[in-house]
């Protein structure tokens, strides 16, 4: 037998029964249950009783346990990265659009999504005016604040060739303005003032799909700029930024395992002056800051460090009486947001319908009567009815 | 399981190895039983509930082959054939067709008759097949019935070829299921076709797959001729690396057990006529029902016309075995319309034509008839081949698009290209010849299984086509 056929066989026998070996002294010597990079928690054993065998679920285990599991997985997934990154230099890697300057979600083919969405426009529009007439009848003002996503912001930094879906969102957008508007449900859309005030891509994450702190900043300010027009006494407070030194985990640098070959940090706000508050998260009283600062300079930081990630219900007491109560309402996006915005209000609360289940927001708004409701969403979430869409 | 997973390749392969290899060699019989276990396991980690099935299927089969072996007159003999083979079609149609039927029957009759949730024993496509080939095998006396219940039942539970074939015969089997030489260049090739098969599955098919999915989930608005045209080419390259890399992972686990199963691909995107591509596609299910079903039923021994309506039949029947779905009806239409019109005159016209003109036809046949296989239903089948020739609305601009597949998926695309003729074949027929190009050989080699792991890591999704039916 040839040397060459010898030397295949034995690489082949080598890794089929060296790996398994390899994994199994791993798995009994480092206790791994996290993975930073995904985000997620690694699958635990299989599950070996009598049903779980009889019903294939401890099969379906072992295999999600191999393969969160296989020795060096995360040098496998790398090296795959990396062979797709630098070598193939493949535009989409991972489900991530490497751009020059961004990583962006992949997209597909464009296929007419949004082109007709009038319908669902006017209803996701219906169940916000009933929202608002809730406000209204506590005493409130109600706010709808409408900002783009990061793929929607930074759609010129798609290359030529790969579609962007900006008629998508537009046609989104366009719809949803035009029913807010018909139904009476006041809209401020922030995209136009990010455009107007230096350029929107100064205010969005370069590796994730949320904005900056300059862009929580400056729709904090267009926000209260906008609650004063009706008449709510809420002052902006002046901040300035500082960029963490630390590996910036964003949504899609994520997805490349480190090796994103874009750049990208992310912002903390410093403040002139730190009021006294008290914070509950779910019901329990804590002492977590409003943004979580790495310990040391090399620690991992991830858009979740503001106002540790999301919460089902968040209470923010200054107790300053004079000052405004505020309810927001909304995804991931009102974390940043509410870094900042807690400072102009007595109390702040704020809800994650992907979450919280007690109560209907209406509900929840004639119990707390709030002297605003706002409702933050971005523009890829407009007429969804899952989660915070969910409003009735 | 999927011989494309990690709980396969890291887990079962190296314990039934080492089990079967820690048996001396002068056991054949408990090397047959390690391999019987490692088999009944593999069905287990699939599906728990296809072990009984399949024991119940293999002690009606050893029976009822001891019926017909011993059976005194021909009548009991053919009535024991007749049963046995009823009896495997009529699970077979139970699990798989009666969802079906009870759809088409509500749609017909406007009633609302609700189909008991039947999950089909994994494998049943194939091991019914087994079963009927050896009953019938036993009955026209090409084997003795099977006295040995374990060789028998691991004739038809042999993991490397459980799930999706190739289909083997009893006689071809017999002799190396009762006494087989293993030996290292068996294992050496066995490797090799092992590493080729996951390559062609995890780099080319599924690269291929991602294209496919995509464009075939595209509303008619968006489906421009030049998108359906590429879907068209990836689906086939899709299909014939997903289905020639099952194979030869399949024949190289066999290999490494000591068993030759037969080939199932020829170079099939080489054929010059449908009935040419039936030659070099799936070649074991093609011999099944040629002599099983086509040549029983008359072959084209009866007349013309008798043999068109045989060939209608075996098409038919074909296309049905496929899934429970009228596109699989309609592909096997669509191949017994050709197959059809090549018995009758256009066989004749491509022989008499260049040969170039023959291989234009047959990629432009396979290729609408793989479309009609990927289609979900009969209005997308039609949907698609309106956009294949400019016949809906879609109108864009692809170019961009072809940049985006070239930039994403070109060394892929090529690839598959040039893999699906037999070039690739020949250039390493050429390697091996001097030393220098068979180190290149093990290289490249060595490079398809280490990217074909990464890739493994990096995916999640990793079923194969034709474990479906």
């Amino acid at each position: 037998m040839k040397k060459t056929k010898i030397a295949l066989l034995a690489a082949f026998l080598l890794a089929i029964f060296l790996i398994p070996v390899l994994t199994a002294v791993q798995c009994l010597t480092e206790r791994t249950g996290w993975s930073d990079y995904e985000n997620r928690a690694l699958a635990s054993l299989p599950d070996f009783s009598a049903s779980a065998i009889l019903s294939g679920k401890t099969a379906a285990g072992i295999e999600s346990f191999l393969s969160d599991h296989i020795v060096s997985r995360d040098a496998w997934l790398r090296a795959y990265t990396a062979i797709a990154l630098d070598v193939r230099r493949s535009p989409v890697v991972n489900g991530v659009a490497v751009t020059e300057r961004a990583l962006l979600p992949a997209t597909g083919i464009a296929d007419g999504e949004g082109a007709d969405c009038g319908a669902e426009a006017a209803r996701m529009a219906a169940s916000l005016a009933a929202v608002q007439k809730a406000a209204e009848d506590a005493g409130g003002v109600f706010l709808y604040v409408g900002i783009p996503e990061q793929r929607s912001a930074l759609r010129g930094d798609y290359p030529d060739y790969m579609e962007n879906d900006a008629r998508k969102w537009d046609a989104q957008e366009a719809a949803f303005s035009a029913a807010m508007e018909q139904a009476g449900v006041p809209l401020l859309l922030m995209r136009p003032v990010m455009v107007q005030t230096g350029g929107i891509a100064g205010y969005y994450a370069l590796t994730d799909h949320h904005y900056n702190l300059r862009g929580a900043y400056l729709t904090y300010e267009t926000v209260l700029a906008a609650l004063r027009e009706k008449g709510v006494d809420a002052q902006s407070v002046q901040m300035d930024f500082a960029a963490l030194p630390n590996p910036f985990y964003g949504t899609y640098s994520r997805k490349l395992y480190g090796l994103s070959p874009v750049a990208d940090s992310l912002l903390t706000g410093v403040y002139a002056s730190e009021p006294s508050y008290a914070r509950w998260d779910n019901g329990v009283r804590t002492d977590a800051p409003m943004q979580t600062l790495p310990a040391d300079s090399a620690s991992p930081v991830f858009y979740g460090d503001y106002m540790q990630g999301d919460q089902a219900e968040t209470i923010i007491r200054t107790n300053r009486d004079g000052l405004p109560k505020l309810l927001i309402v909304g995804d991931s996006f009102t974390n940043a947001f509410e870094t900042i915005a807690w400072r102009s209000f007595s109390e702040t609360r704020s809800l994650d319908f992907r979450h919280y289940t007690e109560k209907t927001l209406t509900q929840y708004v004639a119990d707390y009567r709030p002297d605003v409701v706002l409702i933050l969403r971005d523009d890829a979430s407009y007429l969804s009815f899952e989660g915070n869409g969910a409003l009735q | 399981m999927s011989f494309v997973s990690f709980s396969f390749l890291f887990l079962f392969l190296p314990a039934v190895l080492f089990c079967y290899y820690a048996v001396p060699r002068r056991y054949p019989a408990a090397r047959n039983a390690v391999l019987l276990a490692g088999s009944f396991l593999f069905v287990f980690f699939a599906q728990p509930a296809g072990v009984p099935a399949l024991l119940l299927a293999a002690a009606a089969l050893y029976f009822l082959g001891r019926g017909i072996g011993r059976a005194r007159t021909p009548r009991r003999r053919r009535g024991l054939l007749i049963a046995g083979t009823a009896l495997f079609l009529a699970a077979l149609c139970v699990f798989k067709y009666t969802a079906f039927f009870v759809r088409n029957f509500n749609a017909l009759f406007g009633t609302a008759l609700t189909a008991p949730k039947l999950t089909a024993p994994f494998g049943v496509s194939f091991f019914t097949f087994l079963a009927i080939a050896y009953l019938a095998d036993v009955y026209h006396g090409r084997c003795e019935a099977e006295n040995n219940f374990a060789r028998l039942t691991l004739y038809l539970s042999l993991f490397p070829k459980y799930s999706q074939g190739p289909l083997t015969r009893y006689p071809a089997m017999r002799e190396a299921l009762s006494a087989r030489q293993e030996t290292w260049p068996d294992a050496a090739q066995g490797a090799e076709r092992i590493v080729l098969g996951l390559g062609k599955k995890l780099l080319l098919s599924n690269a291929c797959a991602n294209i496919t999915a995509e464009i075939f989930a595209l509303s008619a608005g968006a489906l421009t001729p030049a998108k359906a045209w590429i879907g068209a080419f990836c689906y086939a390259w899709q299909i014939y690396f997903d289905f020639s890399g099952y194979t030869d992972m399949a024949l190289g686990l066999g290999l490494l057990f000591g068993f030759r199963l037969p080939e199932n691909f020829r170079d099939p995107y080489m054929a010059v006529s449908a009935t040419d591509f039936w030659r070099r596609w799936h070649i074991t299910l093609s011999q099944w029902f040629r002599d099983y079903v086509y040549i029983p039923l008359g072959g084209n021994r009866k007349g013309k016309g008798r043999q068109l309506l045989n060939l209608l039949v075996v098409w038919l029947l074909t296309g049905l075995w496929h899934g429970a779905s009228w596109n699989y009806v309609l592909w096997g239409l669509w191949f017994a319309a050709l197959l059809m019109a090549e018995k009758l005159f256009l066989g004749r016209l491509l022989e008499k034509a260049p040969g170039f003109v023959g291989h234009v036809y047959a990629i432009f046949v396979i290729l609408l008839g793989w479309v009609i296989f990927r289609c979900q239903s009969v209005g997308a089948v039609g949907t698609y081949l309106a956009a294949l020739f400019g016949a809906t609305a879609a109108r864009a601009n692809d170019g961009g698009y072809c940049v985006l597949l070239l930039r994403q998926y070109g060394p892929e695309l090529l690839l598959a290209a040039v893999l699906s003729t037999p070039l690739g074949k020949t250039f390493f027929g050429l390697l091996e010849q001097r030393r220098a190009g068979r180190i290149v050989r093990l290289v490249i080699l060595l490079a398809v299984f280490a990217l074909s792991l990464l890739s493994l890591a990096n995916t999640t999704m990793n079923a194969f086509i034709y474990a479906q039916f």
